[in-house]
């Protein structure tokens, strides 16, 4: 045995560099396998613990909704923290509670009308509101008032502060004696804050049309919440409306068995809270944003994980192909050692053992190299400025699981040299192929022809990641794929091979024709060759792929914001919102409706899905807008064509003076008994709809200034332009006693309204006076209008006939406005939404917009919703459907959001929007950001730089391996050339000539490889966040640049191992084989 | 043809140096087959290597057709190797990817020869050594008989003014190595070469025209 040994290590001595190259291969393989298993392992805990660092606090949390809120609130909350405390396991949470009381009667403001308010009680107020006066509300358990803090805005409007008492009455919504607070403070909410979202006013503190009743049919003034302490109003006997109990758990150090315990703990909750809340007659949920937070982090995991493991896989393919070709020059070298030690009597076992011993040896000299460097390199890896910014750099991590996986790659991989030594002593090297080889290599190449296509197939069958764990099909397909084309396009050799002999054989000279020779004839060029093809296609593989990839986040984000920056909306919008947008952003700048609709279809068939989505745009500026790669370069502006208006609707200036009114109303209708509410509508430079509206004024002759209030109750200032699009004149009786209910007559009503500005944009004779359509029929009739323009302002002078019996059942509204009502609002359907209810262009549809119906009609199929990627959807332009809902006469401000594209340094907007007291905008840039190099997604770019700096590295190894071996063993051979009197630059230069032809055509194949399976495979295989399909769908990225570089670089490479290695190989075989006795 | 005067070879240095040649002197006269004689280890290698331009000596000079061998470069050193001198190894020394007529051809297409008149020649010569039939057979398909024929062949293919044979049949069976040495004895007479060979073979040493003997890297009388 040590005998065995020691003839091991000498052996070894006298082979050292060839060895060497072989620890070499294994280290670099079994270092990509450590790379992958860290960043599977160590890689994936911090890209979790980043993550969820970075999520908003709110998608951390599990709450419980508690309505019907049982006489025993403390009971019923004490319950629900209980199980959320328990779902959570070992996690610590912080657990808060918001009650809301029921909306309760609040006197009546200034013009008689009934106003409302209410109570709410925050466990953890002072971090969602900020104390502008006066203290926070304390502790009461007496049978005096309730301390209290009133909204800033509500104060203001009601001209109230501390030390005010304020009356909530007792009433049919809300039960239990009427509740007295007094004042102790003025706050604002911090509406960055999500959990104002749970507030009935979002936060506002005030709004002007809250709807009220049992059917909400009628809107009143409502103030609130005014925040008393959280305690006094759970002991309140009844009149809570709802109580939402919120656990936010501390994920600091939370391993991954603790989040997928709290995930399954949150998931039984959902069957204890009943069972605790039994008897308490309450209704709840249990509304779990971190479980459903942990299933994404899991999917995404999944997700990137698969790439991990392929780029093990194929880290892992190619070091084997390197040991094989290394093994099977080791065993050239050793044929005679072989054949003098079986001629010894030395058996296949014995000679197997030896080859095991060396191979253990090696696997554990390359663990011990492996494991530090695999820590090295990741460590390495993560702290590159991507996954840096990611935060998923750290310390230096040398795992259990990095050194089992390190040592099984070593072991796996130097099982490759054990094999040759089962095999029979090999002989002098086979120079012509047999029949039988070429039978056997076609039915190969049968088998891997199917293996690729199989998996191409079954890829298109199965788009898309499993969502919970790694998905084997995802792993196994590049792997196979890769191999199978690989080894197919080796089949080119020959070809080219029998082109060289045929070559060789009319060349005159000798330097071509003994490369050309050396190519056709030498076995082992098809072992080096296939490292080489394998190797560059998996470089230019997964650099396509990542192009691929990278493309689609930037595309799937374009997709999911729809332009390059989107703001929400304020509810109520200010006037002046839209232009503040603009004035921060630039560009183009649109006011966007996004909001669900539903759907009613006069002729198409099919089924409906369960939600719709309404997104509805400026199409006119559809190109400057819309962001987001269309299928085959189409243009936004080719598909919206045929959903916008001719134009912006012609309207009349309106700018606000400095002194007097902007608006006066003049009017006679039945002797003043009848009252007029003007409503203009308004549109600002964005072309964003809104109303301004005036209190109710007496039709009886006098001129009345009119006071314009927004949607925010706010009333434009002086300088204000705006251009009026519609007016609605809102008919009432002032006096209903006046009025005999059994009279049928109509009477004339006549109203001039006067505004102030220049003379109007159109043409007056486009403007009609007509009632909303589905108007009761005989309320209002002949209606007309007439507009005279005077220098420096416009009167619509209005004339009809009302009934005054039809208006003691509801009012009269009179649209004016300078657009006949659109037949139909043209829309495209998303494709899977138009298969779905088998719609085609010039179908008729019902569009359900809030309470409204309009009528629609299918223009056309979008790919995809902007702004709402994936989401069966509707998208209509903005101004049409304006004008549909408008000639129905519904009003309300269809701006849910500003969309902006081309602006100036989109990666600050969001800052610079912060700072101009804008709600929180969503960028493409960011999103993209998010999508690229979020910590759950940095590690997929990451993996794939790895893999094409481990296959350069491997390929270059294997190069050097080879062609040093192969040189040494034609030492002789090169000798004799050069006794032949073949100058030694010649002899060189054949050499360079063989290696340099096989490594061209082999890198070359191998980009022709690595290029159709990026074509091929890398938009199959690249997934959305979700693992679903993306939207839109990847389309297969070549970077040229890169690619050549990357493939110049691999030739470049090749031949600075090549040309060093012959060069020295051939000097030395003239120095050391040219005398005759060595020849032998 | 060959002139060899007072030359030395010493291998190593100090008291493991090693004398290969020791004041040797030779002259071999065109058209002349010289045997060269003597015991594994004597010096023949090594005065071969010296006159062929494989080695350099420490002192002396060799001539060989009027040319100072020991004096060329690299450059002239392969000129030679290539026009004038040319070898045939105990080994054979073909190339084992290449036909008997591609191993033949090689210095051919060192010339440049049109490939026409190269395939032409390269047939008469494996006719001339009798593998006109095993052209397109390759070193592993043949004997060393005829492996060491298409050596010969290979060698006469560039028509070299001299011949160096280091034991032509020391791989060879009694029988096959009497057919190369004939064959050799047939082409210096009918190509009108000079050869040089050395051998223990007593049937090669009966075919040539002188013997020479060496012991210990000197020259000394039979």
């Amino acid at each position: 045995m040590r005998q065995q040994l020691v003839l091991l290590a000498r052996r070894g001595l006298a082979q050292a560099r060839l060895l060497a190259a072989v620890l070499a291969v294994v280290v670099a393989g079994t270092v990509v396998l450590g790379t992958c298993v860290l960043l599977l392992t160590t890689g994936a805990d911090r890209a979790r613990e980043a993550h969820l660092r970075q999520t908003p606090a709110g998608d951390l949390a599990a709450e419980v909704a508690i309505g019907e809120v049982p006489v025993d609130a403390r009971g019923a909350v004490d319950a629900a923290t209980g199980v959320l405390t328990d779902a959570l396991g070992p996690l610590p949470a912080t657990v808060s509670t918001w009650a809301s009381s029921t909306v309760r009667g609040f006197g009546t403001g200034a013009n008689g009308r009934p106003q409302l308010a209410y109570l709410a009680g925050i466990s953890d107020l002072p971090a969602r509101a900020e104390l502008l006066t006066g203290r926070w509300p304390a502790a009461s358990g007496g049978p005096g008032p309730l301390e209290g803090v009133l909204p800033a805005r509500a104060a203001e409007l009601l001209g109230v502060g501390p030390g005010a008492e304020l009356t909530l009455a007792a009433g049919e919504s809300a039960p239990g004696t009427a509740v007295t607070v007094l004042v102790v403070g003025t706050y604002a909410p911090h509406l960055a804050d999500p959990a104002w979202q749970r507030d009935l006013l979002g936060g506002a503190g005030y709004t002007a049309a809250l709807d009220f009743g049992v059917w909400r049919t009628s809107t009143r003034p409502a103030y609130g919440p005014l925040l008393v302490d959280s305690a006094a109003l759970l002991a309140q006997p009844g009149g809570l409306d709802q109580v939402r109990v919120v656990a936010h758990p501390d994920l600091t150090g939370a391993s991954a068995a603790d989040l997928d315990a709290a995930a399954a703990g949150l998931d039984a909750a959902r069957t204890a809270l009943p069972e605790a809340l039994t008897g308490q007659d309450a209704t709840s949920r249990v509304d779990a944003p971190l479980a459903r937070t942990l299933a994404a982090v899991r999917t995404q995991q999944g997700v990137t994980g698969s790439a991990v493991l392929v780029v093990a896989l194929v880290g892992l393919a190619l070091a084997g192909t390197a040991l094989g070709l290394s093994a099977r020059l080791l065993t050239g070298r050793r044929t005679a050692e072989a054949a003098l030690l079986t001629a010894r009597g030395a058996g296949r076992r014995q000679l197997a053992g030896r080859a095991a011993a060396e191979a253990g040896a090696l696997a554990v000299l390359a663990t011990a190299l492996a494991v530090p460097l695999s820590a090295l390199l990741f460590r390495g890896l993560t702290s590159l400025p991507r996954p840096a910014a990611a935060g998923v750099t750290g310390p230096l991590a040398v795992t259990w699981p990095l050194v089992a996986a390190v040592a099984g790659g070593a072991v796996a991989l130097t099982a490759v040299l054990v094999a040759p030594a089962l095999g029979p002593v090999a002989g002098g090297a086979a120079v012509r192929r047999s029949r039988r080889g070429v039978v056997a290599r076609s039915g190969v190449d049968l088998l891997l022809a199917g293996v690729a296509a199989l998996v191409l197939l079954q890829l298109r069958a199965h788009p898309g990641a499993s969502a919970d764990a790694v998905d084997p099909l995802l792993v196994a397909a590049p792997v196979l794929g890769l191999l199978a084309a690989a080894v197919l396009a080796l089949r080119v050799l020959p070809l080219l091979q029998a082109g060289a002999e045929r070559w060789a054989r009319r060349s005159r000279g000798l330097v071509g024709s003994l490369a050309a020779w050396e190519v056709a004839r030498r076995p082992h060029a098809t072992g080096a060759a296939l490292l080489l093809v394998l190797a560059t296609a998996a470089a230019t593989f997964a650099t396509g792929y990542a192009d691929t990839w990278s493309t689609s986040q930037v595309s799937q984000a374009a997709a999911r914001v729809g332009a390059d920056v989107t703001v929400p909306a304020t509810v109520p919008a200010p006037l002046t919102q839209g232009d503040a947008v603009a004035a921060v952003l630039g560009g183009t700048v649109s006011p966007a409706t996004e909001r669900p609709v539903s759907l009613g279809s006069l002729s198409a068939t099919g089924t409906l899905p369960p939600t719709t989505r309404l997104v509805a745009v400026d199409t006119s500026v559809a190109d400057d807008l819309l962001v987001g790669d269309l299928p085959d370069g189409g243009r936004w502006s080719a598909l919206t064509a045929g959903l916008g208006a001719p134009g912006r609707a012609p309207g009349v200036p309106l700018v606000v003076p400095d002194t007097g009114p902007a608006v006066t109303v003049t009017g006679t209708g039945a002797d003043g008994v009848l009252g007029v509410r003007p409503v203009l509508v308004v549109q600002d430079a964005q072309g964003a709809r809104s109303t301004l509206t005036g209190a109710e004024l007496p039709l009886d002759g006098t001129t009345h200034p009119v006071v314009l209030r927004d949607a925010a109750d706010a009333t434009p200032g002086p300088g204000t332009r705006l251009t009026v699009v519609g007016v609605d004149l809102q008919l009432s009786l002032r006096d209903p006693s006046a009025v005999d209910p059994a009279a049928a007559r109509g009477v004339a009503v006549s109203v001039q309204l006067q505004l102030a500005g220049g003379p109007p944009d159109g043409t007056a004779a486009t403007w009609t006076a007509r009632p909303p359509l589905g108007s009761s029929p005989g309320l209002l009739d002949r209606a007309g209008v007439d507009l005279t323009a005077g220098a420096q302002d416009t009167t619509f002078a209005v004339r009809g006939q009302v009934s005054p019996a039809g208006l003691l059942v509801e009012q009269a509204q009179l649209l004016l406005t300078a657009y006949p009502p659109p037949p139909a609002v043209p829309v495209l359907l998303t494709a899977d939404l138009a298969a779905a209810i088998d719609a085609r262009p010039g179908d008729g549809i019902t569009l359900g917009v809030g309470a409204r119906t309009v009528p629609g009609r299918v223009a056309g199929v979008t790919p995809w919703l902007p702004g709402a990627p994936g989401e069966p959807g509707v998208l209509a332009d903005v101004e049409v459907l304006a004008r549909a809902l408008e000639t129905t006469g519904d009003l309300d401000p269809l701006v849910d959001s500003w969309w902006a594209t081309g602006v100036a340094d989109p990666a600050t907007a969001a800052g610079r929007l912060a700072d101009a007291g804008l709600p929180g905008a969503v960028t493409r840039a960011g999103v993209a950001a998010q999508l690229r190099d979020g910590p759950l997604r940095v590690g997929l770019p990451v993996v794939l730089w790895l893999l094409t700096a481990a296959a350069v590295g491997l390929a270059l190894t294997g190069t050097a391996v080879h062609v040093a071996a192969v040189l040494e063993s034609r030492s002789v051979e090169v000798a004799r050339l050069q006794g032949m009197g073949v100058p030694r630059r010649s002899v060189a230069a054949a050499v360079v000539l063989e290696h340099a032809s096989v490594t061209s055509v082999a890198v070359l194949l191998g980009a022709v490889v690595g290029a159709v399976a990026g074509r091929v495979l890398a938009p199959l295989m690249t997934v959305s966040e979700t693992g679903g399909v993306p939207v839109p769908a990847p389309v297969a990225q070549w970077p040229w640049p890169t690619e050549s570089v990357l493939v110049a670089g691999l030739l470049l490479g090749c031949a600075a191992v090549v040309v060093p290695v012959a060069g020295t190989l051939v000097r030395r075989a003239a120095t050391v084989h040219l005398r005759l006795g060595d020849a032998a | 043809m060959v002139d060899v005067r007072d030359v030395h070879r010493t291998y190593g240095s100090g008291p493991a140096a090693v004398h290969a040649l020791s004041a040797v002197s030779l002259t071999v006269a065109p058209g002349e087959l010289v045997a060269l004689v003597g015991r594994s280890g004597s010096g023949k290698t090594t005065l071969l290597n010296v006159v062929g331009g494989l080695d350099r000596p420490d002192a002396g000079t060799v001539h060989v057709a009027g040319t100072e061998v020991t004096a060329l470069d690299d450059d002239g050193l392969v000129r030679l190797r290539r026009d004038v001198v040319a070898y045939v190894f105990q080994t054979f020394g073909l190339i084992p990817v290449l036909s008997a007529a591609e191993n033949v051809g090689v210095p051919l297409r060192l010339r440049g020869l049109p490939v026409a008149d190269r395939e032409h020649r390269v047939q008469l010569l494996l006719e001339l050594v009798g593998l006109g039939a095993q052209a397109a057979q390759r070193p592993g398909e043949m004997s060393g008989g005829q492996q060491q024929r298409v050596a010969i062949a290979r060698a006469l293919a560039g028509s070299p003014r001299l011949l160096i044979a280091d034991e032509p049949t020391g791989q060879l069976d009694s029988e096959t190595g009497l057919a190369v040495m004939a064959l050799i004895r047939a082409v210096v007479e009918s190509e009108g070469m000079t050869a040089i060979v050395s051998t223990h073979d007593p049937v090669m040493v009966a075919l040539a025209d002188r013997v020479v003997h060496v012991a210990d890297g000197r020259l000394v009388d039979a």
